[in-house]
This record gives structure tokens, C-alpha cells and sequence, in this order.
């Protein structure tokens, strides 16, 4: 797949799905890493995968910072964010990437057949992500007025 | 005349959201209910009434599809009409899908304008007393 086309199409679906049903505004800085967004220490970061396959294979991580989380769920579901439960934040985030990710591979190449899997939340220790290579793939910082968000995307 | 909706996609907030979607859409609605997967959407169906059914193609125990196809082959419930709402949106996806027999396919995301279209062209256009405001998409919380 061609770097440059799928980094596009990877912002253009970022910016259909967070703008068009999260009403976010976004930009994209040029932040390679997520220790950039968030800092080493941070363990606030709700983390969704999702794996797909198809002409290649590979997944992706969306992390979203928790406060962000409560806020778009709280948005997107049109109540308060102290009625919101834990189950509908990781509802909320699991469909972002699954949108993101069928965006993503139509709007790249929309003849050929990815199926997407089940997406899940995954927690990952504070040891693991420091350890986490963010050279790898394609990573996408978010920012969305104050808020820090990222996606990445890996081949595997 | 109100129609009873089925909802299935194993997202419980994009259920919701959909649900408040149609509400406001303008059209009379009568019972809505949901299913987090086509297992537990064709239970419903083989115990209520339904008029429509929108569907999520991926999800787990048995997807989209699986349950277009199952309904497809029942003689009860071959006539209700299913609208696909998936992220899936290749040229292949579509087609498979139309082929099998869905009404419609809504790519995800949407718009609320693009579900009440795609209700107009399946249900018929709300009748004069169930037309919703011209504001009606400020109800709405996407």
C-alpha cells in the first residue's frame, strides 16, 4: 500500500467520522509520536484495536485520552456526562475506530475487500507503552481544540 | 400508520443514536427494538411484528449478512425490508449485500438526512401530520 495515498485517506476518514458525527473540530499536527500528545506517564488513554485483513493485514490503535472519551460519548449520546457508563465510553471509541478504519480503505481503494474484525479495548500498561514503537506504521496525531487524540496503523 | 423498527448492531451507542435518528425523523413510529447481533435480532423477529430492520454488517456470532441471508430464506420475514449501516463500503461490499436482498445501505458515518432519505425511499414520505419541524435536526445529538 502507498504510504502517502493511505496516510490521505486515513485523515480524510478521521476528519468524516470525527467531524460529521462528533461535530470536532481537527487538525493534524506533524506529532510522530504519542508521548509527544500525551507524555510517557500518561495512563489515561483509552486504547481501541481493531484488526482487519485482506489484500494486506495489519490493525489499528485509536487512543483516546479518558476526559476526551467521556465528553464525545456524553456528545454523541446526548446526556450528561455524569450518566455516562463505562460500557458506553468503550462503545463509543470501539465505533470510531471501526468507522475510521472501513473509511479509511474506502476512501484509498474502494474496489478492494478489507474485512474488518470485532474492534476491542485494550489496556496497556504504562511499562508496555513506553516500550511501544511508534516509528511503526502510519501515526496520526489529532488535535481537536484542547484535546489530544491519535490513530495508528500497522502491517503486519 | 406506525411501523415497528428493529435495530441491530453490537455498538449499544450507535443503537441509540440510530434509535433517536429515526424518532425524529418524522415518520410514526411505533415499537423500537434492538439487537446486539443477527442471532439475537432474529429471536425478535420471529416473536414481534416488524416493519424494518437496520443492520450493522460486522458484528460478532452472526453478522449483517448472515441475518439478510437467514431472513431472506424465511418466508415470514423475507418481505421486511433491511437496510444495511455499515462501515463496509467497498463497491464489492455494496453489491454483495443489494444482491442478497437489503433495500438499502447506508455507509457509516451518516448524516441524519441520509437515514430519513433512505426511510422516505423504503417507507414513503411521513404523512402531512407526522412531517417533523424544519429544525428537527437540532433534536439530534451527532
Amino acid at each position: 500500500m502507498e504510504r502517502n495515498a493511505l496516510t490521505i485517506a486515513m485523515k480524510t476518514s478521521i476528519s468524516e467520522v470525527l467531524e460529521t458525527m462528533f461535530f470536532l473540530p481537527l487538525e493534524f499536527p506533524d506529532s510522530k509520536r504519542g508521548d509527544d500528545l500525551w507524555g510517557a506517564e500518561r495512563n489515561d488513554v483509552v486504547m481501541s484495536k481493531l484488526s482487519f485483513s485482506g489484500p494486506v493485514e495489519g490493525y489499528f490503535v485509536l487512543f483516546v485520552p479518558e476526559n476526551v472519551a467521556l465528553s464525545i460519548t456524553g456528545n454523541f449520546l446526548g446526556t450528561d456526562e455524569e450518566s455516562v457508563s463505562q460500557e458506553e465510553i468503550e462503545g463509543t471509541v470501539k465505533e470510531i475506530i471501526n468507522m475510521i478504519a472501513g473509511s479509511t480503505f474506502c476512501n484509498y481503494d474502494d474496489q478492494a475487500v478489507f474485512s474488518l474484525g470485532i474492534p476491542v479495548v485494550v489496556h496497556e500498561s504504562e511499562v508496555a507503552r513506553k516500550g511501544r514503537n511508534w516509528e511503526e506504521g502510519i501515526f496520526i496525531a489529532i488535535h481537536s481544540l484542547d484535546n489530544r487524540l491519535g490513530l495508528q496503523m500497522v502491517m503486519t | 400508520m406506525a411501523f415497528n423498527v428493529l435495530i441491530v448492531d453490537d455498538s449499544l451507542p450507535m443503537r441509540s443514536v440510530i434509535k433517536k435518528t429515526i424518532k425524529v425523523s418524522g415518520f410514526e413510529v411505533g415499537k423500537m427494538f434492538d439487537a446486539a447481533n443477527g442471532k439475537e435480532a432474529l429471536r425478535i423477529l420471529r416473536e414481534e411484528w416488524l416493519d424494518l430492520v437496520l443492520t450493522d454488517y460486522n458484528m460478532p456470532a452472526m453478522n449483517g449478512l448472515e441475518l439478510l441471508v437467514e431472513m431472506k430464506r424465511d418466508e415470514l420475514l423475507m418481505s421486511i425490508p433491511v437496510i444495511m449501516v455499515t462501515t463496509e463500503g467497498s463497491e464489492q461490499r455494496i453489491k454483495e449485500v443489494m444482491e442478497e436482498g437489503a433495500a438499502e445501505y447506508i455507509k457509516k458515518p451518516f448524516t441524519p438526512e441520509e437515514i430519513r432519505s433512505k426511510l422516505n425511499r423504503i417507507m414513503g414520505e411521513p404523512q402531512d401530520g407526522e412531517k417533523c419541524p424544519d429544525n428537527s435536526d437540532e433534536d439530534l445529538d451527532f
